[in-house]
């Protein structure tokens, strides 16, 4: 599809989609992802849409979503076009994630909280002020107020936000908040992390045959698909596809440098960075940002008569455990998938993107730093915003990036032989 | 001899600091002895802030009290007082203290959230260094961080402060950690909790807030009868003094402005533009806005900011006369009537500011915000809107901790101050009065 005049927010989309098809002409079964999410900046669609629920940002536990409602539309931010819709509403220094996610709420093109109650963990600053915004502006709004910290106090606290969040959402949709619905969304959930790992797993393992923004599609539209169940299916024919890709035909060992994106997310059509790295000439091997954790983490196990209760405590646990949330006052979450991805997977190097205003990343980068100095892996900081001006001098700092990741790699490799 | 190259380097740099932090206080105090109309009840005051800051000597306190460091207003003092040590409020605003924030804070970080981080790293402040423990509540993204960067330096409790305030189940909560907060202060002081100690904790304050309540209304009258920039001088010393001192103090303080009234000795003119300041706190020495519209020829006749009147206006509502019943009071006092920006809903920031318009006959409004300090920078929207619906001029101006823009905000501050005193504000303040 070309762009069209005169529609910025439409077109960035197509761009990222094009640049996407392009690299993976080969691949049948990555087309329904493009049209997913293609789908989300077209216009009628979206106004056809009128979602019962509008989830804003990712740190809300999918199980106690999809208890309470069949098919939640997850509102993530990522497009410029939706940023500047919300300019005027958003101070100056506000993030882009989520003057975005503003912009897709209140804008003049497309109405999708007509009937909607939109819903958001409290964990930025900015999110916080949103709620006051959507709320001044006639939006219904409930909040997950995120404890900062993981005492025994806050652990309750957690769930008893969690259990009041899901009654809420569940008198709004009709979907009354149960033991069986949670049961049955657990493992609606758990299902759809398998099928991402064992997608995540043949796309590692298939070299060059698919883009790094193409698996970073695929996996994101588990968030824009209309049916959870839909995406299952087809993440897992195209993990099968590519399988299949691999047994036939050989490929060539991988000697680019791999790299780790971390921090702040990066999300569709705002493929900036995963662009750059892509065209410095450096493997994307893992992402460590909260929407990649968020959909990694471990769904709690059933047990044959669990109740609504303990199910809850178990998701609430988890949840307070693990996530990656710029909420919690030191974000153990990111820094142990962090030091996990780093393990298991041995990067060259790493990316640390900052979204100009979210400076929680800012405040951890010390940490990731001192880790990864430990380990002798380069860490780049590259903090950008949704804008596309900045992306000539990004590339050129990321090509020097990328020529001393495989200047050193060379020199490894040289010692290894020689030693 | 030349003692600037004695020591180590470490040692050098840290007088360096000294050296510099105590002139900018000093150059600061002196400003403020400086404006005219100065009450005589203000020099214990101003001596506090020099004793802190240019002596470099601890917290005014009796003698083994031991400190405990707070941040915002979340934290009740009442509670630090019944456990026998003194709350000393460290959110920082030293230029010299920014500077060295800056290199470990991230660039975006709030200015004051850096001057904390300077002044705890730099190790030499003794009203910083004698606090035996730190009282975090998690207010603001900035707060949030340092807490966890403070918890690996010094024993730090962090005070999980609900973003919404309106259910008792975020009450509850309150309570709860109020609760954990008070068995870590009893491991520092050793005296548990008790209803007596409450009780005469909360007597202290009261008193405190009688005599601030005496001095809110002396300060209503207009024309002025105090200097902003005085009030708010007092009101900064209260961080760092033991609240008897202060009240004592502040008894003094009212008691010569009611002579003064009475002998119609007036700190301004009657035609003197009238103004509220509102936003980012302003803390001892970044004292340049209300001395920029004082010099300018405003009136600074209100604030409302967390270091002026909101830290230490609301007294606890005790319904129930148990140790549960005060603690559930001191909970409910923290957060329901604070109009801090962190919280979800802050409508009632802004019925307050209206309010404050009509008892303090307020013809302008300056809305101070800190680089990096985003809460507050959403809400000026809000707050220009009904402004702009009751014809009350309003600007916002943006800041930070050093000198250099003071000349650009002398521009604009007196370009507001015209605008009010040739324009709409005259007419508005009618307006308000009628």
């Amino acid at each position: 599809m070309k762009p069209t005049e005169h529609n910025a927010f439409l077109n960035e989309a197509l761009e990222t989609l094009n640049r996407i098809y392009k690299d993976n002409k080969h691949l049948t079964q990555l087309r329904w992802f493009l049209e997913v999410a293609l789908q989300r900046f077209n216009k009628d669609y979206l106004n056809s849409r009128s979602p019962r629920l509008i989830v804003l940002g990712d740190d809300i536990p999918a199980e106690i979503l999809y208890a309470v409602c069949d098919d939640p539309f997850y509102v993530l931010g990522g497009s410029l076009g939706t940023a500047h819709w919300a300019d005027e509403l958003t101070p100056r220094d506000t993030d882009p994630f989520s003057r975005s996610s503003l912009g897709w709420l209140l804008n003049p093109a497309f109405d999708l909280t007509e009937n909607a109650l939109i819903v958001t963990a409290v964990s930025s600053d900015s999110r916080r002020k949103l709620i006051s915004v959507l709320q001044n502006n006639g939006r219904k709004v409930a909040a997950l107020d995120i404890p900062p910290t993981r005492t025994a106090n806050a652990a309750q606290y957690y769930k008893e936000q969690l259990t009041a969040l899901a009654e809420m959402i569940g008198k709004h949709t009709g979907k009354h908040f149960t033991g069986g619905n949670l049961k049955r969304a657990v493992k609606r959930v758990a299902n759809a992390h398998y099928q991402r790992q064992r997608f995540f797993t043949a796309a590692f393992s298939s070299g060059n045959i698919i883009s790094d923004e193409a698996v970073l599609l695929a996996k994101q539209c588990m968030y824009f698909a209309d049916d959870l169940e839909g995406w299952c299916t087809h993440i897992g024919a195209l993990g099968a596809e590519l399988e299949q890709l691999c047994r036939r035909y050989a490929f060539p060992k991988n000697d680019q440098p791999s790299v780790m994106i971390l921090g702040s997310p990066v999300v569709f059509p705002n493929y900036k960075v995963p662009q750059l790295i892509t065209s410095a000439g450096m493997k994307i091997t893992a992402l460590a940002d909260s929407l990649s954790l968020g959909a990694s983490v471990a769904a709690p196990k059933i047990k044959a008569f669990t109740s609504a209760g303990s199910l809850l405590q178990q998701i609430a646990q988890t949840h307070l455990k693990t996530i990656a949330s710029g909420a919690r006052v030191n974000n153990e979450g990111l820094y142990a998938y962090f030091m996990h991805l780093v393990r298991q997977l041995h990067p060259d190097g790493i990316v640390c993107h900052i979204l100009k205003g979210q400076i929680e990343y800012d405040f951890e980068l010390p940490r990731i730093e001192k880790a990864a100095e430990e380990l002798d892996i380069p860490v780049f900081r590259l903090e950008t915003d949704y804008q596309y001006q900045d992306m000539e001098q990004l590339r050129i700092r990321m090509e020097a990036f990328g020529e001393m990741l495989t200047q050193r790699k060379i020199v490894s490799d040289k010692r290894r032989r020689t030693a | 001899m030349d003692n600037s190259r004695q020591g180590t380097p470490e040692e050098r740099r840290k007088q360096r600091f000294l050296n510099k932090s105590a002139a900018t206080s000093v150059k600061y105090l002196r400003k403020i002895d400086e404006l005219p109309h100065k009450p005589d009840a203000l020099d214990p005051f101003l001596q506090i802030l020099k004793h802190v800051f240019v002596d470099m000597q601890g917290a005014v306190k009796p003698k083994d009290t031991p400190s405990v460091g707070t941040y915002c207003v979340m934290v009740p003092p009442e509670l630090i007082y019944a456990a026998g040590a003194m709350p000393v409020k460290l959110c920082g605003g030293s230029y010299t203290a920014f500077n060295i924030g800056d290199d470990i804070a991230p660039r975006d970080a709030c200015p004051l959230v850096k001057a904390v981080m300077g002044f705890e790293s730099i190790s030499v402040m003794p009203v910083y260094q004698e606090c035996q423990m730190m009282a975090v509540p998690i207010t603001c993204d900035c707060k949030k961080k340092l807490a966890g960067w403070l918890s690996e330096r010094r024993r730090t409790v962090m005070l999980h402060v609900p973003t919404g305030r309106d259910r008792d189940e975020d009450m509850e909560h309150y309570v709860k950690e109020l609760y954990q907060f008070s068995e870590e202060l009893t491991k520092i002081t050793g005296k548990q909790l008790s209803y007596e100690r409450l009780s005469w904790a909360c007597g202290l304050t009261a008193a405190a807030q009688y005599e601030l309540s005496r001095f809110i209304e002396l300060r209503r009258k207009s024309p002025l009868v105090i200097k902003g920039t005085h009030y708010l001088a007092a009101l900064n010393a209260l961080s760092y003094t033991h609240v008897s001192i202060w009240t004592r103090y502040m008894h003094n303080l009212c008691d010569e402005i009611e002579r003064k009234i009475k002998r119609k000795e007036m700190a301004s003119k009657e035609n003197r533009p009238r103004i509220l300041v509102t936003g980012s706190p302003i803390v001892f020495p970044n004292f340049k806005l209300p001395l920029l519209i004082e010099e300018m020829g405003g009136a600074l006749v209100a604030d409302e900011t967390c270091m002026g009147e909101r830290g230490a206006y609301d007294p606890p509502a005790i319904a129930d006369q148990s140790t549960d019943g005060i603690m559930r009071a001191l909970a409910n006092k923290s957060t329901r009537p604070c109009t801090c920006p962190t919280f979800t809903d802050n409508r009632r920031r802004v019925y307050r500011i209206m309010q404050m318009l009509e008892d303090y006959q307020v013809q302008g409004v300056i809305y101070h915000v800190l680089r990096g300090c985003l809460v507050y920078d959403y809400e000026y929207q809000v707050l220009e809107e009904e402004m702009g619906k009751l014809g009350v001029p309003i600007i916002r101006v943006e800041s930070d901790y050093n000198e250099e823009d003071v000349e650009q905000l002398r521009i604009r501050v007196e370009a507001f101050i015209e605008l009010i005193k040739y324009g709409r504000g005259g007419d508005s303040a009618i307006r308000l009065r009628k």
